[in-house]
């Protein structure tokens, strides 16, 4: 019996290291599935609610990031950049310009090839879109929390930053050092630049990383990503093909 | 709005009627069939995999040919066998489905209903007759749950003609055997499934479905 409800939750593969497999699935109606290798541990939403929060709770006794308050920062964000985190070494707060910052965005250049752009402020889909170009934004991709949209998202944070400024509790736009690409806060990014201009001199929170695996190799990661395409594309059409 | 000629399809369906295989017709929205299906839609029907060969063999005898599917390139998990079109002169467009499958919400991978109501869907088919339209479906409580499962994970939502049939069958289903075909595709959810679709909350269905959390 499979469940069709199977929806990923988190992923750490890797053919390399120690771990291969790494992943929680939430299986709804049915439980949750924690996979370490070759084990597989079923839990319940409230035994896996207690984990996650207990494991919060180790995050915070480590204190990985340089006295600050995990809680400040975005869950999704924390979840793309774990690889990196054991090379954190401190965390500053610096002053920007906002036209000085690049941003990633991903152009769907064939239906389901997508490759990195780095962009100006004033050339995101969120900008674009609150500056009235709407033709991108509404089906942009990007991850939003469950029961949010695009422009949901979007109208909260215009509001809140109308409301409670920048940074609102503690919470910054983040950059690694290196690079000006912004990691986490595009959207605030955006909606400051319409508000304020892109002119505005801006605080934003720089990761300093004693390595140099956090870099964005933009062309690197289009080049994998082709390759990977044509690659399932040959594989489906030799399934056709043979099973034809 | 141009229509499949209802004859070509009631011929087609009379000569898989006598012929040695064994179908089932898995869907007929809006009773489409046989007088109202429009040029270009399918008839999705349930065949054995184990026939695919002399079928497939018997279509193109009676003048129907391969064409490709626009779920082919798809992701097929579990074994799920890739869909196949067939189409003839007369634009009768034949959907061959090897088992009940719907999509994961994972991916959108292909995976197959248990195989519970797999064997369920063949020992259950029911043969209709309907003005010189005779064909087998599929019995109501595995079309009820047919249905209820294309909606939530194919469709991710319930349209109107999907929603007629499920009210027509709900009133003259055995809610017993739907739960427990349920309960191996929505396992915990599926009473509080059968309570939304009896209170016709198919807008809320879908939310209520991917928030659940008491399992």
């Amino acid at each position: 019996m499979s469940n069709p409800a199977v929806i990923t939750l988190a992923m750490l593969n890797s053919r390399n290291k120690g771990i291969k497999r790494f992943q929680i699935e939430d299986n709804i109606g049915e439980s949750i599935h924690l996979h370490v290798g070759n084990i597989r541990l079923d839990l319940s939403v409230n035994e896996f609610l207690d984990f996650s929060a207990m494991i919060r709770k180790t995050l915070i006794d480590l204190d990985l990031f340089d006295g600050y308050d995990i809680n400040i920062f975005d869950n999704h964000f924390l979840y793309e950049c774990a690889d990196f985190l054991c090379g954190l070494s401190k965390i500053s707060i610096e002053d920007i310009v906002l036209s000085d910052l690049k941003f990633i965005v991903r152009k769907h250049v064939l239906n389901d090839l997508i490759q990195y752009r780095l962009s100006s402020v004033d050339n995101t889909p969120a900008f674009r879109y609150l500056n009235g170009d709407f033709d991108d934004f509404e089906a942009y991709r990007q991850f939003n929390y469950f029961g949010l949209n695009n422009k949901e998202r979007l109208a909260d944070l215009l509001n809140s930053l109308k409301s409670n400024g920048y940074p609102y509790q503690g919470k910054y736009i983040i950059l690694f050092n290196g690079q000006n690409i912004v990691r986490d806060g595009q959207h605030r990014a955006a909606v400051l630049a319409h508000l304020y201009g892109i002119d505005m001199r801006i605080k934003v929170m720089m990761f300093h990383f004693n390595d140099n695996r956090h870099y964005l190799k933009k062309n690197t990661y289009n080049f994998k990503s082709l390759v990977k395409w044509i690659l399932k594309k040959i594989r489906s059409n030799l399934a056709v093909f043979l099973t034809a | 709005m141009s229509y499949v000629n209802s004859n070509s399809i009631i011929d087609i369906f009379n000569q898989l009627n006598t012929s040695c295989f064994e179908y089932i017709l898995i869907r007929n929205i809006n009773n489409e069939l046989p007088g109202r299906l429009r040029i270009g839609k399918d008839i999705d029907l349930l065949i054995h995999y184990s026939e695919r060969s002399e079928l497939i063999n018997f279509l193109k005898t009676n003048g129907f040919k391969s064409l490709r599917h626009p779920h082919q390139q798809d992701r097929f998990l579990y074994g799920t066998k890739i869909f196949e079109f067939f189409v003839n002169k007369d634009n009768v467009l034949l959907d061959l489905n090897y088992q009940l499958s719907c999509r994961s919400l994972n991916a959108g991978e292909w995976i197959p209903l248990d195989r519970k109501i797999q064997s369920s869907a063949w020992k259950n088919k029911v043969l209709n007759k309907m003005d010189g339209f005779t064909y087998y479906s599929l019995g109501m409580e595995d079309e009820f749950v047919a249905l209820v499962t294309r909606s939530i994970f194919d469709k991710k939502e319930f349209q109107k003609g999907y929603v007629e049939r499920i009210d027509t069958l709900i009133k003259l289903i055995d809610v017993n055997e739907v739960i427990e075909k349920f309960q191996l595709i929505f396992f915990k959810f599926s009473s509080v499934l059968i309570r939304m679709l009896k209170e016709r909350q198919y807008k809320m269905i879908l939310n209520n479905y991917l928030s659940f959390s008491e399992y």
